[in-house]
């Protein structure tokens, strides 16, 4: 009672109910979900998500469902965020809406929130977002909960899945999860190394041991991910063990004397000296640590071990250690069975023997499913194919029970893969082929399956061809059988038995083969086709066995002179009735024989039909045959897919990816000293000579076969010192004066910049304190050189200032696809080398010069260089025609460019064109059309250089910074280093901020008069002003200084009325701000 | 991993949809169930299925197939290891796991679905962190829920969840009564020629653990086969070094039931119930007599609890005169099976099935129109193996729990061959 209560209560607050109410109006969905009640809302999208689940259409309630992303209910937020990754690109402007509640999630207090926000917002997929996704995965990768900063993990696998060119900008953020103590953010973090950075070891190298040594404490998915990538890294990096391959003499010993493996494998493990020459250490770690994982519930970990040891093991540890967990595991549920099957089968093929002791595991059972009796059948065939007699001998009589009954059954499905079986026993040794030859004939003549028995016949037939002698009762009960039961049997069994008797009438009393010939001529006119023409071949062969004897003139002459009458006057009657017969084959072979037998014109015809039909039929060995092929080889352990791989599984069909083979083993241990866990500072001086070498050896391997100059040129400036670093920038300079035309285009810079830098002294801000040394370097930054001249003090300070933005561009992107390791102060910048260009060699900066056609329109200045030794003419920069066919309408557009014109050997020329912006930093494709033909040019704008400066004072500033709060006010905190504090006084730090934020970004200063009074303790602010060229939204930027005792830090306040832009501003701001911070 | 994951009941129809590619949609449903529809019956369809343009995994349990379809990953199992995690969570949410059961909880399928599965790849899988994620569903919630719209109050996740040392227990439960039973369950497999001997015997065992205990107990289980790591599956709470070097099982166990130990035996040291067929057919064949003999034997002087003789004919007998020493026995012509059913039987005890058989066909081979004889039993108080608990020790808590033992027999897949 209580229940049938209970019952029907439940069901009237049933969820169920939204899947079959037809009544589903969109009006009545709206008005829920912009209701003020929680309860309404979170049923309408419980109705909206029934509409998914049942397949229709609900993407027009987007607007409404957007609307509730900010919802402080987890449980609606839930909803709605699985109604966002669903639809989102589809909408993604309207998915936009929703970033902003995202970045405020992402605050939050809550883990479990914080976490959400994340793996929603990049589970979007709109590519807009991507730098916003790209900067939470910053933020949250040093987050206080492992949560967090396992979502993080994730989030960079599918940010890379949108855009994979932001693999090098998450790096940093990556190794910061390498590091990591939590076990199940370092799996995390090495499942997003494979999908990110596949081949990329030099960042698995100092983390070897540790995962090795953490495999056990990992969560089970995790440690799937480490064992595949630790078997690629070894296969890599390690030579291959000694006894990795088994050598044949070992073999043959094992096979003659069962002697299991123990003692070799407990040499392996026990006496280290001895094969330390044969294995690697860190190899036999790899082995030590995952061979415990054998013990794992989880059938996945246990098959990843397995195919773990199968490719990297030595041969006889592989043995003792896999057969075991694999035998186990067919307790698991049917299709996990099936898998191991698979498995089993592989390594069957290849070591029989290990296997025969537990062929009874493979016995069919009553509850298997048709796949699984296929690969146990299958594992069987295996085992006897390839299993020593010796092996096989105690176990045979069992398994030839158990296949008779299989043939009992009469199962149809399976009775070829079981005769198959049968036939190879009884070809592997001549005792057991009395025992296949009994269990077929008796299979044969009682079964009432045709297919069955004739499966059974064919191999029987086959069985008895092979060795005719031994096996001539059979004949002669098969012959009587059929001569009892003839109306019971399959008509194939019999076209098998007459042949059978016709090709061995010689090991019969010639009565009985008479006999038989006669009885079925009598019954001949009701047989099938195959027993009509076996027939004949029958009356043929005897007729022919009768005249050579006669012709021999043996002894008994007189009786055989009667059979032959006999069989001929037979012969001649079945061959007439065959001729209207209503099968062509029967009546061509009735016509054939009629020619060749019965003939009386032409007795040599006849003699020599008769030798042919009586020659001794070649026979095929079933054996051989099916031993070859058989797909299992030796080397599939060294060369073949991996083990479980669906290249593996659906072997063939799928087309084999590189990913499912392993590479060959390496010839020499690879990068030894880098996996030692030394301290940390050696470790990293290590490591990064070594990936300058590794690169270099992957450089021919095809990823990096686009940057591998790229990296070349990173390690040599990498490894140069500080001063080879300054002669060759002295080189650059030289060569920028050497142009004449660098100081005319220059100047107006230079009158522009002096202006705004007068204009700043003038009034009282905090640009007029900025030394002398910090202005040239302003300067500097700019690309005037001359400037730079007038104090070397100076020079050298910036010039390591250079150092640092390089080295941290070259760790940020270290294969920047367009441009060189650039010098972010210094404004020319490499767009193409002379190589790949048609020898033409171009420079660019971005002016920051107001252009004469409108506000949103920059001047890109261009230097362009013939390198070649020739001279180079109509050259022409053209808009791409690949981009306007794109037709995206927020690419930049160009807009002028100078008319054609040549270049001589050497000639260095400048441009100006002019570019109107979309309010994106987007790339620009252009072609460089010259005489030499057409290369396609493409420019990416940094976000600092697509704002125009926009000039305020500070109570506008204030003002219009007060109007942009909330969704569109993005913060970020830099910390300033102890050793910068220490060194340099809190002034010296603002001024520096100022020319960096000036020299990055192209934004107007606030004029601050009040800020200096304002100045409480130690904090000051800075304000900074700027318009987005293309769109004209505001971006404001506030600095606050904070310098109270530990805790210093710097607030960067951003106010945008983009987010996008805004996000990447911040970001892009902070990141050159703390490298330039760091090395004040 | 997964590319995309469906929820199809028996008719075709999808119940739940997850694609975390944007060409993964329901029509590889479609093509999924035209496979479907190829064969006899849904166990027959191999788990792993390759198309053109994705490969599917797919597991059938209880009316449902999980359908997904899954990157080219280097271990196939994975996804369907995967998908099992999934329905043994159900089960453990809703307590069944069938169409109805998903349709009432269409939500928390999907919450559950987000939070195990990040863009495909394994997130939180482990039951216990998930809790604290997505509450289970109760009736008390639901009705909250449908009266106020909001679900009683959710808490921050706890610390513990973020942890991960220990990521499978939380260290705040309570028991006012602390106890811990554990299950010895062994199934025993074989088949059985019609003479009684043993052709294939195996014994498959669980260690299932029932843990109602305060705090974080560190457990440490001595068994007297201290062998059993060279057989034997664990939980990831299980030590695996110590079990390996001392056949010392010591864990720290998460909250409630959970199966700390899978073990499998070759060979069943004997097998407790024989089953010997004997006929006798006239000359045409056409008449006989089937007589079972059932023989129980070394059950430790332990009853079987309940015994069930499955018979299934071929080629449409008549079977009369169904006799038997004890128990129930019928016969059910629709299905052309027979079920000798027998309750709480002694050991050492022969009981006999006598049947009359005839045929209208043309041919009646009596001994091949009897398939697969199969016997399902269940005794308790035995372990066929004679595995048991040496000792079982607390450390890390000051009380003294109430510890509990039971060892259960049942049949897997138990056949006897009629010939």
């Amino acid at each position: 009672m209580a229940t049938s209560v209970n019952n029907s209560f439940s069901s009237a607050f049933s969820d169920a109910q939204y899947f079959e109410s037809g009544m589903i109006r969109s009006e009545e969905i709206r008005r829920q979900l912009d209701s003020s009640s929680l309860r309404d809302k979170l049923e309408a999208m419980k109705r909206i998500i029934a509409l998914i689940s049942l397949g229709k259409d609900a993407s027009l309630f987007f607007p409404d469902v957007v609307k509730n992303v900010a919802s402080s209910s987890i449980e609606l937020k839930k909803l709605v965020y699985l109604y966002l990754e669903h639809y989102a690109d589809s909408y993604p402007d309207l998915a936009l809406l929703s970033v902003n509640a995202f970045q405020k999630d992402l605050t939050d207090s809550n883990q479990s929130i914080r976490a959400l926000a994340l793996r929603v917002l990049s589970s979007i997929r709109v590519e807009t977002i991507l730098q916003v996704v790209v900067w939470a995965i910053k933020k949250c990768v040093r987050d206080s909960s492992p949560y967090v900063r396992r979502a993080s993990a994730f989030a960079m696998i599918k940010a890379h899945e949108m855009d994979s060119s932001v693999a090098d900008d998450l790096l940093t953020s990556f190794e910061i999860l390498l590091n990591d103590h939590s076990t199940s953010v370092i799996g995390a973090a090495l499942l997003a190394w494979r999908q990110i950075f596949p081949q990329r070891y030099e960042l698995l190298h100092p983390h070897f041991r540790k995962i090795c040594r953490l495999l056990v404490d990992m969560d089970e998915w995790s440690q799937v991910t480490c064992l595949q990538i630790l078997m690629f890294y070894a296969r890599e990096h390690f030579p291959m063990p000694k006894h990795f391959h088994v050598e044949l003499d070992q073999l043959r010993e094992r096979s003659s004397n069962e002697t299991l493996q123990s003692e070799s494998i407990d040499k392996v493990f026990s006496s280290k000296d001895e094969k330390e020459d044969e294995i690697d250490e860190d190899l036999l770690l790899l082995l030590k640590e995952s061979e415990y994982l054998f013990l794992s519930r989880n059938s996945a970990v246990v098959l990843s071990a397995v195919s773990l040891f199968f490719h990297l093991a030595p041969y006889e540890m592989f043995l003792e250690k896999t057969i075991e967990p694999l035998l186990r595991l067919l307790s698991f549920s049917s299709d996990i069975q099936f898998v191991v099957l698979e498995f089993i089968f592989v390594i069957a093929s290849l070591e029989p023997n290990s296997f025969v002791p537990y062929i009874s595991c493979f016995f069919l059972s009553e509850r298997d499913s048709q796949p699984i009796r296929e690969w146990k059948l299958r594992i069987m065939k295996a085992l006897v194919l390839r299993a020593s007699v010796a092996s096989l001998e105690p176990c045979i009589s069992s398994l030839m029970m158990e296949l008779r009954y299989y043939l009992q059954r009469e199962e149809s499905a399976i009775a070829h893969s079981i005769t198959e079986i049968v036939g190879i026993i009884g070809e592997r040794n001549s005792s057991w082929s009395f025992l296949c030859v009994q269990v077929l004939s008796k299979v044969a003549s009682h079964s009432t399956s045709h297919t069955v028995v004739s499966k059974a016949m064919s191999v029987l037939r086959h069985l008895i061809q092979m060795q005719p002698t031994q096996h001539a009762g059979m004949v002669q009960y098969l012959c009587c059988h059929l001569m009892e039961n003839n109306n019971v049997m399959a008509s194939t069994a019999k076209a098998h038995i007459i042949w059978l008797v016709g090709e061995y009438h010689e090991l019969l009393p010639l009565k009985m083969s008479v006999e038989l010939f006669r009885i079925f001529c009598t019954l001949f006119v009701n047989e099938s086709n195959q027993v009509k023409l076996q027939t004949m071949n029958l009356g043929a062969k005897l007729l022919a066995f009768f005249s050579k004897e006669i012709q021999d003139r043996k002894e008994a002459v007189a009786r055989k002179t009667e059979y032959y009458d006999f069989c001929r006057l037979l012969f001649a009657y079945i061959v007439k009735v065959a001729k209207y017969d209503s099968d062509y084959d029967v009546r061509d072979e009735a016509r054939l024989f009629e020619v060749l037998l019965l003939n009386e014109d032409h007795p040599s015809l006849a003699k020599l039909t008769m030798d042919i039909l009586s020659t001794k039929k070649p026979t095929s060995s079933l054996w051989r045959h099916e031993e070859s092929l058989f797909v299992a080889k030796k080397e599939w352990r060294e060369r073949g897919p991996v083990l479980g791989s669906f290249t593996h599984l659906f072997d063939g069909k799928v087309e084999s990816d590189n990913n499912t083979f392993l590479p060959d083993w390496s010839s020499v241990t690879k990068c030894k000293k880098l996996r030692m866990e030394e301290t940390y500072d050696s470790k990293k001086q290590s490591q990064r000579s070594e990936i300058v070498l590794d690169r270099k050896s992957l450089s021919t391997q095809g990823f990096y076969e686009s940057s591998s100059s790229n990296t070349e040129e990173y390690s040599s400036e990498e490894q140069s010192s500080t001063i080879s670093e300054s002669e060759e920038e002295s080189e650059e300079e030289d060569l920028v004066s050497d142009s004449s035309n660098e100081q005319q285009s220059s100047s107006k810079e230079v009158d522009n910049l002096v202006m705004d830098v007068e204009q700043a002294r003038s009034s009282n801000d905090p640009l007029s304190r900025i030394s002398n040394d910090n202005l040239v370097e302003t300067f500097q930054d700019l690309g005037i050189e001359e400037f730079s001249e007038k104090t070397s003090k100076t020079k050298k300070e910036s010039n390591q200032v250079d150092l640092v933005f390089e080295l941290s561009n070259s760790t940020f992107e270290p294969a920047g696809k367009d441009s060189l390791p650039v010098k972010m102060n210094k404004c020319w910048k490499r767009l193409v080398n002379g190589w790949n260009c048609g020898g033409i060699e171009i420079d660019y900066y971005v002016s920051r010069h107001p252009s004469v056609y409108g506000l949103d329109v920059c001047i890109v200045c261009l230097r362009m260089r013939n390198t070649n030794t020739y001279p180079v003419s109509n050259i022409q920069l053209v808009p791409s025609k690949a981009s306007e066919e794109s037709e995206q309408e927020q690419l930049p557009e160009l807009l002028s460019s100078e008319e054609a014109f040549s270049l001589k050997e050497n000639e260095v020329k400048e441009v100006a064109i002019h570019v109107k912006l979309k309010g994106r930093p987007d790339q620009l494709y252009l072609d460089l059309e010259c005489s030499l033909g057409k290369f396609p040019v493409c420019f990416r704008f940094t976000v600092g250089e697509i704002l125009r400066p926009e000039v305020f004072n500070v109570s506008e500033f204030e003002k219009r910074k007060s109007l942009m709060s909330g969704m569109l006010q993005m913060e970020s905190r830099i910390y300033v280093p102890e050793t910068t504090k220490r060194r340099k006084d809190d002034k010296v730090v603002e001024e520096f901020l100022h020319a960096t934020i000036l020299s990055i970004a192209n934004v107007a200063p606030v004029n601050n008069n009040s800020a200096t009074g304002k100045q409480q303790g130690r904090e000051s602010t800075l304000y900074y002003s700027a318009r987005i060229r293309g769109n004209e939204k505001l971006v404001l930027i506030t600095l606050k200084l904070s310098f109270q005792g530990e805790a210093d830090h710097i607030l960067l306040l951003l106010n945008s009325e983009d987010i996008v832009i805004g996000s990447n501003l911040l970001h892009f701001l902070k990141r050159q701000i703390e490298v330039a911070i760091h090395d004040l | 991993m997964l590319l995309s994951l469906f929820l199809i009941n028996s008719s075709g129809e999808v119940i739940i949809e997850k694609s975390w590619k944007t060409e993964h949609t329901r029509r590889v449903c479609d093509l999924f169930w035209q496979e479907v529809l190829k064969v006899s019956s849904p166990e027959e369809l191999a788990p792993l299925l390759h198309f053109p343009k994705f490969d599917i995994a797919h597991i059938y349990t209880c009316g449902i197939f999980l359908v997904s379809t899954v990157r080219n990953t280097l271990q196939s199992t994975s996804a369907l290891e995967l998908l099992h995690r999934l329905v043994d969570t159900f089960v453990d949410y809703f307590g069944e796991f069938n169409e109805h059961a998903i349709k009432e909880n269409f939500v928390t399928v999907y919450e559950i679905i987000e939070e195990v599965l990040d863009h495909g790849f394994p997130f939180t899988v482990n039951i216990a962190s998930l809790k604290e994620l997505v509450p289970p569903p109760s009736l008390l919630s639901r009705m909250i829920g449908s009266v106020t719209g909001s679900s009683l109050s959710r808490k921050d996740m706890s610390e513990w969840n973020s942890h991960k040392r220990v990521s499978w227990r939380n260290p705040n439960i309570r028991y006012a009564h602390n106890e811990i039973f554990i299950d010895i369950i062994e199934e025993v497999s074989a088949i059985l020629d019609s003479k009684g001997h043993c052709i294939h015997s195996g014994i498959s065992g669980n260690i299932v653990v029932n843990c109602r205990l305060s705090g974080m107990p560190e457990l440490s289980l001595h068994l007297n086969d201290s062998s059993l790591a060279k057989h034997s599956f664990v939980h990831p709470c299980v030590r695996y070094g110590r079990f390996i070097r001392e056949g010392v099982v010591s864990f720290v166990p998460p909250d409630g039931v959970f199966q700390l130990l899978k073990y499998e035996l070759w060979k069943a040291p004997y097998v407790p119930i024989t089953l010997e067929p004997q006929y006798s057919v006239d000359k045409e064949r056409k008449r006989g007599r089937l007589q079972l003999t059932l023989d129980i034997r070394g059950c430790g002087g332990k009853p079987c609890e309940e015994i069930t003789v499955s018979i299934p004919f071929r080629n449409t007998m008549n079977v009369t005169n169904l006799n038997v020493t004890r128990g129930t026995v019928r016969y059910d012509s629709q299905l052309e099976l027979c079920k000798w059913n027998l309750v709480n039987v002694d050991s050492a005890r022969t009981l006999a099935l006598t049947a009359e058989l005839s045929s209208n066909q043309d041919k009646c081979l009596l001994p091949m129109s009897i398939s697969c004889i199969l016997v399902d039993f269940r005794i308790v108080g035995l372990a066929l193996s004679n595995l048991s608990v040496h000792q079982l020790t607390v450390l890390n808590e000051s009380y003294k729990p109430y510890k509990g033992l039971r060892r259960i027999t049942k049949s897997g897949t138990y056949e006897i061959r009629p010939y």
